[in-house]
């Protein structure tokens, strides 16, 4: 499990790393094999054991990680002296903010069952 | 032209600016402008299609699985595309110019379509794990 999830504040904004990020997204090997793997042995045989559920947990953040990289890689190439790019906040609808929430809150919900 | 209330400028004025400071500035939007170009056209495939019923704590993660990474990437690609409207009306601004598209940015359908298929699916996996 990520060190993130093991607190229980982590905000919404902090998971989808909202502009201005307060910390750089963590780019990782991620193996589109292991995870098509592990889900198709969950179609095939009906049930997966705990560790390889939270290895696929770990696996899909891995990938939402990789994503905010490349968005992080570009806000920081526009970001200069004259460019100041706005939060997320200002430049999304409200809209993201709300569903990022219910992200969160269905993460720590599958993490409690999980364990 | 008015300036947009949200702008990557800061508490700029174009009225105090001089025109090498003017044309600094516009150099560093034009500049960050085609950075973003390529990236705003690419459009990731959906991993969700449709409403899935979740019957498991396993078939839950699975597909909380895909809908993260769905969400992530309109985040990114809304994000992307919001910020190169707003430079773009910066540049119009600055420069005195009318720009094309420089219109509202407003989320494409299939986006709007999209978060509200996440939303229906996080309140199914809620609702099937027990909350």
């Amino acid at each position: 499990m990520a060190w993130w999830f093991k607190n229980a504040e982590v905000t919404a904004k902090r998971f989808f790393h909202f502009i201005p990020m307060t910390s750089v997204p963590s780019v990782g090997q991620i193996s589109q094999a292991e995870i098509d793997s592990i889900e198709q042995d969950f179609t095939q045989n009906g049930s997966s054991s705990s560790s390889t559920l939270g290895r696929l947990l770990d696996l899909r953040e891995q990938q939402k990680e990789s994503i905010f990289s490349d968005l992080h890689l570009l806000v920081e190439q526009c970001n200069n002296k004259y460019v100041e790019v706005p939060k997320t906040e200002d430049l999304l609808p409200d809209d993201f903010l709300e569903l990022a929430e219910e992200f969160v809150k269905t993460y720590h919900l599958l993490i409690k069952k999980r364990s | 032209m008015v300036r947009s209330e949200i702008s990557t400028l800061g508490s700029l004025s174009r009225a105090n600016l001089s025109e090498k400071s003017r044309e600094s500035n516009s150099n560093a939007l034009r500049d960050a402008i085609g950075v973003l170009g390529p990236e705003v056209n690419k459009q990731s495939e959906y991993l969700m299609a449709e409403l899935v019923e979740t019957r498991s704590l396993e078939d839950s993660i699975i597909i909380f699985g895909k809908a993260l990474i769905d969400f992530s990437n309109i985040v990114k690609n809304s994000t992307l595309n919001s910020l190169r409207h707003v430079m773009l009306a910066d540049e119009a601004y600055l420069t005195g110019e009318r720009h094309h598209d420089v219109s509202k940015f407003e989320l494409e359908q299939h986006v709007l379509d999209q978060m509200k298929l996440l939303s229906s699916q996080l309140k199914f996996i809620q609702s099937s794990v027990g909350e």
